[in-house]
């Protein structure tokens, strides 16, 4: 590990003029689990480290039926996979993190650490996404909120500023919808191959018909991608196992995957097809029975 | 990791030739060049610079044309490390050059190339997309400076 200058943080404003001081060659460190591997391995070397555990307003989850969920940038994924707010009011986000590394992992990690470090594998940036969630940026200019479709750039790239903290994500309230999240991995703490998240928003008059819907696959591009032609074939219509069947096609189609590792493109392709193909039968099952 | 390649370029062949076999006038076409050190007529050093996200290696590699066809093909090797040892780069290419008319010349090539450090450990699924793209970058550049 290269030396660095450690800078605990007092505040968010703190943080942020300390990043705006020194800039790229500054890291921020929220839980470490992602940062400090990869400074372990000489892969990343900053100049500075800015502290932030500290910060203990951004340790919070809050609901509020109007609002929907907010939560704080160092709240650890374990806090959201036992909250009795997140099971009760966005089931599949305290799901989708009892998928996400060890135990161990995440007690320490962060929503926040996680969403800025921008895996393209990431489970919780591909269920957020369905979820339709927005992040608070704060920089030394102001606060600004992006949608998170907007905010992953490219493998490891976020529209954040070198000066800006990433200190909330907020979920709004998700009505009548349900949604699930399908990763398929070799190992159960091993990242995603590929994995999907739908959320299925059925009419008010017609359970069995879709009013909304995004479907989002992970771990096939440089960012989690929506399937904007798998979603629009399915709004405002009646679910049937065919029209599932085609708007799972359509977004293997919509999927980047490269082959590596873990399988050849085509095969990832076919993960998509079967993974939205279950998602959206599942979520639309769940979304019924509400 | 094998890439594969072709285009057509709108000059002749003795011009996308010259220029190919010039290391000065090649390097910059490559996405992250950096530095260019002719060595002999047959040998020559790049510094490349790539970077994903937070992550940003730079390579020094030796490149030898191993086999000349004058107008033809070239075959060549190169190999290199990462300045700050994360890795070890190899690579093996071919590059055929076909004269399709007086002005129009098709390039087409493969190459195999090969990462092993902790920098593949880390990431071998970003590497693979991001060399596909560089190599498409590379030879679009190419195109570009001999049109």
């Amino acid at each position: 590990m290269n030396h660095f200058e450690y800078l605990p943080a007092k505040s968010v404003n703190d943080a942020c003029d300390m990043l705006s001081n020194y800039g790229e060659e500054a890291k921020v460190l929220a839980g470490g689990q992602s940062l400090v591997p990869l400074m372990k391995q000489g892969l990343v070397r900053p100049s500075h480290i800015i502290d932030i555990r500290g910060l203990s307003d951004l340790d919070y989850i809050r609901y509020d039926k109007k609002d929907g969920l907010r939560i704080g940038a160092l709240t650890t994924h374990r806090a959201v996979e036992t909250s009795k707010a997140i099971k009760e009011n966005c089931a599949m986000l305290a799901e989708m993190e009892r998928t996400l590394a060890s135990v161990a992992v995440r007690n320490w990690g962060t929503v926040g650490g996680s969403l800025t470090h921008a895996d393209p594998a990431s489970d919780l940036a591909t269920t957020l996404m369905a979820l339709g969630a927005e992040v608070t940026l704060t920089g030394s200019r102001g606060e600004r909120v992006v949608n998170l479709n907007d905010f992953f750039v490219d493998y490891f790239e976020t529209a954040l500023h070198s000066d800006e903290l990433l200190t909330a994500i907020h979920i709004p309230n998700s009505g009548r919808g349900n949604g699930f999240y399908y990763k398929f991995a070799h190992r159960a703490t091993d990242l995603a191959v590929v994995s999907v998240a739908v959320y299925l928003v059925p009419a008010p008059d017609d359970q069995n018909r879709c009013q909304d819907i995004r479907i989002v696959m992970g771990s096939v591009g440089p960012t989690s991608l929506r399937s904007r032609r798998g979603e629009e074939l399915l709004k405002g219509q009646e679910i049937t196992d065919t029209l599932i069947e085609e708007a799972a096609r359509v977004s293997a189609e919509d999927a980047q995957p490269t082959t590596d590792i873990n399988g050849s493109e085509e095969y990832k392709r076919e993960l998509v097809q079967v993974l939205v193909t279950r998602s959206i039968k599942k979520a639309a099952t769940r979304a019924s029975t509400r | 990791m094998r890439f594969e390649e072709k285009v057509i370029i709108g000059c002749p062949v003795q011009r996308v030739w010259d220029f190919v076999m010039d290391p000065e006038a090649v390097g910059p076409c490559i996405p992250g060049f950096e530095k260019v050190e002719v060595i002999s007529d047959r040998e020559f050093t790049n510094l490349i610079k790539a970077k994903v996200g937070f992550i940003s290696v730079r390579f020094k590699i030796k490149t030898i044309f191993e086999e000349i066809v004058p107008y033809k093909s070239i075959r060549t090797v190169g190999e290199g490390s990462e300045i700050h040892n994360l890795g070890h780069f190899k690579q093996n290419s071919y590059v055929i050059f076909g004269e399709l008319s007086e002005n129009e010349t098709e390039v087409s090539g493969w190459s195999e190339v090969s990462l092993v450090g902790r920098i593949a450990t880390f990431g071998e699924r970003i590497i693979r997309a991001k060399a596909k793209e560089t190599v498409k970058e590379f030879v679009e550049t190419l195109r570009k400076r001999l049109e």
